[in-house]
């Protein structure tokens, strides 16, 4: 452990193989994952994917089947939870109700036989750290929600884990607490420079917090990479879908110029495509495009930029937000699209039974089906 | 019209009272009320004559006295029972404090469906008349070849308040939190540790709760002390005695101290086990 040379050779986390099963049930299959050092990796999937699993095997709650688990190089597949440099931030925190706030995070630290005046320092800066000094006294029970996330957090961090595993732990919080909890979590991990594994069915949080996300699905881990990969390259339907709102677009190509296909070239209708594997006229493909990269343009008003790939509609539904609109869009070619902008003057202008361009850069659209996987 | 309208204390006047009126539960708070006043009828007659000076048991009142409560607390017959129902009731709590809580641990350890299956066994004894366990006890007793005392009952007392007990720790530990557990666990403690730490101070208050109940239970019982105690005679037993010889003054005061014992370790008892869930 004094051999600081030792984590840098070693990435923090590498799991190999690992397979896990509940009976019948195959929860974690054949996952191969390196995170490195200081990373703040997140594990995105839906609910029964396998992250939560994977995460408590990091942990050692849980053995894998097949395969091994190393921690800064030491396999610690078999190793017991309370051995290992690991600590967990649980989805209902998990205090200890019976102890006040200083016991809950000293409770680590007591166990190491750190002296006692060593615990009372470094829990008290822990509790500022994560924004709950002044708190020490409280029963842990007579916290608010916010409040027991930090104490968990100042709790799993005072042991100064090789890495910190959180376990969906803003799930039970308000949506603006939510929120501002995301900035101060990714704020103190870049303070410390601890290694997070985090675990969420929420991608916008996953990307909003991540350095590199991998996302999973009946236990298989589909990508890994940096969250903007994941949204404008997703590896498959499946990520692609699940990190954001998608226009499914199916389309017959119609012209090849060289590693572009042309489709429906017409007065109001252009829709441009990479072709990187070059394709034949004919072929049905189908394109995938992010609502926000869907422009609306009033008909009468459109100027007909050739590089644009666009395709007329109408507007059949405005859905206001907030801070966005949407709107769904008939368009005889394509079907429903929906289209979402910042509400300004713009978008309240656009209503329903509108005559609309709806139009998109073709670098904005990708193919859906295709490899392109990103593993590091 | 516009004068009583004007001083009228509230906004719609009479109709809203009489709604008022109507929505007012009367005719169920005097139901209640005949049901309570049945209910402790008894009691309240026991306490009233403890007081009594007179030992007639009839109205009216002679006049306030505690010669009954002297008597009983310098006869050392009823303060040798006293003492022995004291050791009763608290060696029946120790055993079943003990055994419900093992029990009550184990059976987490055991697959759900079998676990409501053992569950129910546990709690039927609370279904079989007491009558039928002093018998059967007193037969085994008599098998096995031990004498009839005090510690023969104890362990009949254990035995009928250990349902009492399991089920009581085995509710609390339902609701318990095994995450907790492995919080400690991730933080560096033994199973041991996290045992000592979290599980046992946490379920603690419960297992206290169930304790002074079955401390109740035991100082309650007359039927298994009857076939198992022998001449070692408890508090009830005593009592039984006296009814045989003629209602007796002294027995509203020995009454009364049971109850008030009885009574203060169940209010005990339901106030622990109500604090002890999170």
């Amino acid at each position: 452990m004094s051999d600081v040379s030792r984590y840098t050779e070693h990435p923090a986390i590498r799991l190999d193989g690992v397979t896990k099963r509940f009976g019948a049930v195959l929860a974690v299959d054949d996952v191969t994952l390196k995170i490195e050092e200081g990373e703040f990796f997140s594990l995105l999937g839906p609910s029964g994917c396998g992250k939560t699993t994977t995460l408590r095997m990091l942990a050692g709650f849980e053995t894998p089947d097949e395969g091994s688990v190393y921690l800064r190089g030491e396999d610690v597949t078999l190793v017991q939870p309370n051995k290992r440099a690991t600590n967990m931030v649980f989805q209902n925190y998990e205090l200890f109700p019976h102890m006040t706030v200083f016991n809950n995070v000293a409770y680590g630290l007591k166990l190491k036989k750190v002296p006692k005046r060593e615990i009372t320092e470094r829990v008290n800066d822990m509790l500022e750290v994560v924004g709950v000094g002044g708190l020490g006294k409280r029963a842990a029970d007579q916290l608010s929600g916010g409040q027991q996330q930090r104490v968990a957090l100042a709790r799993a961090l005072i042991n100064r884990p090789a890495v910190l595993l959180l376990d969906e732990p803003l799930s039970a919080l308000d949506v603006k607490l939510r929120k501002r909890m995301q900035l101060e979590l990714k704020s103190i991990q870049e303070t410390l420079g601890t290694t997070f594994v985090y675990v969420t069915h929420d991608q916008e949080e996953a990307l909003l917090m991540s350095d590199r996300v991998g996302i999973m699905n009946e236990g298989v881990l589909l990508q890994v990479a940096a969250p903007r990969t994941i949204y404008e390259q997703p590896a498959d339907d499946f990520v692609a879908d699940f990190v954001g709102t998608l226009n499914e677009l199916t389309i017959r190509i119609e012209k090849v110029e060289g590693e572009r296909g042309l489709v429906a070239s017409g007065d109001q209708e252009r829709i441009w495509m990479d072709l990187p594997g070059g394709g034949t006229v004919g072929d049905i493909v189908r394109l995938a495009v992010r609502p926000e990269a869907l422009q609306l343009t009033p008909r009468r008003e459109w100027d007909g930029s050739p590089d644009l790939s666009h395709t007329s509609g109408t507007v059949s539904d405005v859905i206001y937000l907030g801070p966005f609109t949407q709107f769904l869009v008939n368009s005889e070619r394509l079907g429903r699209m929906l289209s979402q902008r910042v509400s300004d003057a713009e978008a309240a202008a656009i209503r329903p039974g509108m005559q609309v361009i709806v139009s998109w850069h073709p670098d904005t659209a990708f193919m859906l089906a295709g490899p392109a996987a990103d593993t590091r | 019209m516009t004068a009583t309208t004007a001083s009228a204390p509230s906004p719609g006047g009479w109709r809203r009272g009489l709604a008022k009126l109507r929505r007012r539960p009367v005719a169920s708070a005097g139901f209640v009320g005949v049901v309570i006043v049945y209910l402790f009828a008894p009691l309240i007659v026991m306490v009233a004559f403890s007081f009594n000076s007179s030992p007639r048991l009839s109205f009216p009142f002679a006049g306030l006295s505690l010669r009954w409560y002297e008597e009983i607390f310098t006869d050392t017959l009823v303060l040798r029972a006293f003492r022995r129902s004291l050791q009763a009731a608290v060696v029946t709590a120790g055993i079943t404090g003990v055994l419900g809580l093992l029990g009550a641990l184990g059976i987490l350890k055991i697959a759900k469906r079998a676990r409501g299956f053992i569950l129910a066994i546990s709690a039927a004894p609370l279904a079989v008349p007491g009558l039928l366990f002093a018998i059967g006890l007193a037969i085994m007793y008599r098998q096995i070849g031990i004498e009839r005392s005090i510690w023969a009952a104890n362990l009949g007392h254990a035995l009928i308040a250990l349902p009492f007990v399991f089920l009581v720790v085995g509710a609390s530990l339902e609701r318990f939190r095994f995450t907790l557990i492995e919080a400690a666990q991730d933080l560096g403690a033994s199973r041991w540790h996290a045992f000592r730490t979290v599980t046992l101070p946490l379920v603690l208050p419960a297992v206290l709760g169930a304790m002074l109940l079955a401390a109740a239970i035991s100082i309650d019982d007359f039927v298994i002390a009857f076939f198992t105690a022998g001449q070692d005679k408890t508090l009830p037993l005593i009592m039984y005695g006296r009814v045989l010889k003629g209602i007796d003054p002294t027995l509203n005061a020995i009454g009364t101290v049971m109850l008030v014992l009885t009574t203060s370790l169940a209010f005990m008892a339901a106030r622990r086990t109500t604090i002890g869930e999170r």
